[in-house]
């Protein structure tokens, strides 16, 4: 028994090291991008792929999982974030400044699709119809790139 | 089955990311006698390849984390899970052998715990409004906002505060001999220290976005981000003198 326990734990210790190589800058683009802050999302991209390893095992999906996990710690920290983006998007190029004036959900919606999300975990991880994903990415593309324009005009 | 009319915005977008399962095959003869249909793909086409090329400029230079880091912290947390709860068991196990004895305090104590304990429980409360410890107490804790400040009003004759960066949520102050009084808000911590000779340790998260401490009008020690400024060696642990005189 001891024996399985050990063998156990250590393919999962090693299955741990390849994921964490495979998901490390992903979930920490994603935080980073959202959030605007690349300390904040270097901390949360660690916390979230802590849980996973005191979680003792891999969920089937642990991409969305560890995505979802992230969204979790970020929305707790959220009301710091949000007060520190004032500060910290001043200066900041276009990109930053469209993404910080998207609305959360479009925001979130677009930077899951840029790590290549699929429509069912983009709809479960933000609570959304799966039929609208579309549609509302569409959307969320459009005011980006309106918004990324208006930046870019001096006037 | 041909599509009859032109491919909608739930469309195009499912096309590109080949997430279309209903009738792809009507969907692709359309595509094929419509020249609108297929110029508006490839416009989203173009635009998705913009939006991901714009989306690269806001990124900042990635961290350079080693799984072993994540792994030991994984591991300390567990280990500190471990020693709360083998602490939170000492303790009960004391309070009830206490507890026996005729006469004892900590009867009132556990009284009033258990009176506390059976209110109805309600969301967490991070103070927002200066909230005063009514009388002088050993500790307080609370969650620091954006950019916070604890201040010691005055200094002292003698004493330290020891400042450890953890890995907690809370910021906390505690009196390690005497007491004070403490008052809070969301971006202030006072501590009235007037004429005390106090130790104190201070737990500050590694999360804390700012964070001050300050003797009066003096600034002792800084935390901004993942930088520490401050009068004390560099240790990990930072000893900062209350008396006057800079150590």
């Amino acid at each position: 028994m001891t024996a399985t326990v050990s063998h156990s734990s250590r393919s999962f210790h090693d299955r741990f090291v390849a994921l964490f190589y495979g998901q490390f800058h992903r979930l920490n683009r994603f935080l980073d991008r959202l959030s605007g802050d690349p300390e904040l999302a270097a901390d949360l991209a660690q916390k979230s792929l802590v849980k996973l390893y005191q979680r003792g095992s891999l969920p089937g999906r642990p991409d969305a999982w560890l995505i979802t996990v992230a969204l979790n710690l970020f929305r707790n920290a959220r009301s710091t974030v949000s007060r520190r983006q004032r500060l910290v998007t001043v200066g900041r190029d276009r990109a930053r400044l469209a993404l910080d004036q998207l609305p959360e959900r479009e925001r979130q919606l677009l930077l899951l699709m840029a790590e290549g999300m699929s429509y069912h975990d983009m709809a479960t991880t933000l609570e959304l119809n799966e039929a609208s994903v579309g549609t509302l990415l569409a959307r969320a593309k459009r005011a980006f790139r309106e918004h990324c324009d208006a930046a870019f005009d001096p006037s | 089955m041909l599509h009859s009319t032109h491919l909608d915005d739930e469309q195009v977008q499912r096309f590109l990311h080949q997430e279309y399962t209903a009738q792809p095959g009507s969907l692709l003869r359309h595509l094929e006698v419509c020249g609108e249909c297929r110029a508006g793909l490839t416009g989203a086409q173009r635009e998705e390849d913009e939006v991901l090329a714009l989306l690269a400029q806001a990124d900042h230079a990635p961290p350079n984390i080693e799984v072993a880091v994540v792994v030991a912290r994984a591991r300390r947390r567990r280990v500190i899970w471990i020693r709360w709860a083998a602490g939170g068991l000492l303790a009960v196990g004391l309070a009830g052998a206490a507890d026996a004895a005729a006469g004892s305090l900590v009867r009132g104590w556990m009284s009033a715990l258990a009176a506390r304990s059976t209110r109805t429980p309600g969301p967490e409360v991070v103070p927002s409004a200066p909230v005063a410890a009514v009388s002088p107490i050993g500790g307080i804790a609370v969650v620091p906002g954006a950019s916070f400040v604890v201040l010691f009003q005055d200094a002292q004759r003698v004493g330290e505060a020891r400042v450890v960066v953890t890995d907690g949520t809370e910021l906390v102050v505690r009196a390690r001999s005497g007491a004070a009084t403490f008052t809070s808000s969301s971006d202030r911590l006072v501590v009235d220290n007037r004429g005390s000779t106090a130790d104190f340790d201070i737990t500050i998260p590694s999360g804390a976005i700012r964070v001050e401490i300050r003797i009066g009008d003096r600034r002792v020690f800084v935390k901004d981000g993942t930088r520490i400024t401050t009068v004390a060696p560099a240790s990990g642990l930072y000893r900062i003198g209350l008396t006057r005189r800079i150590p």
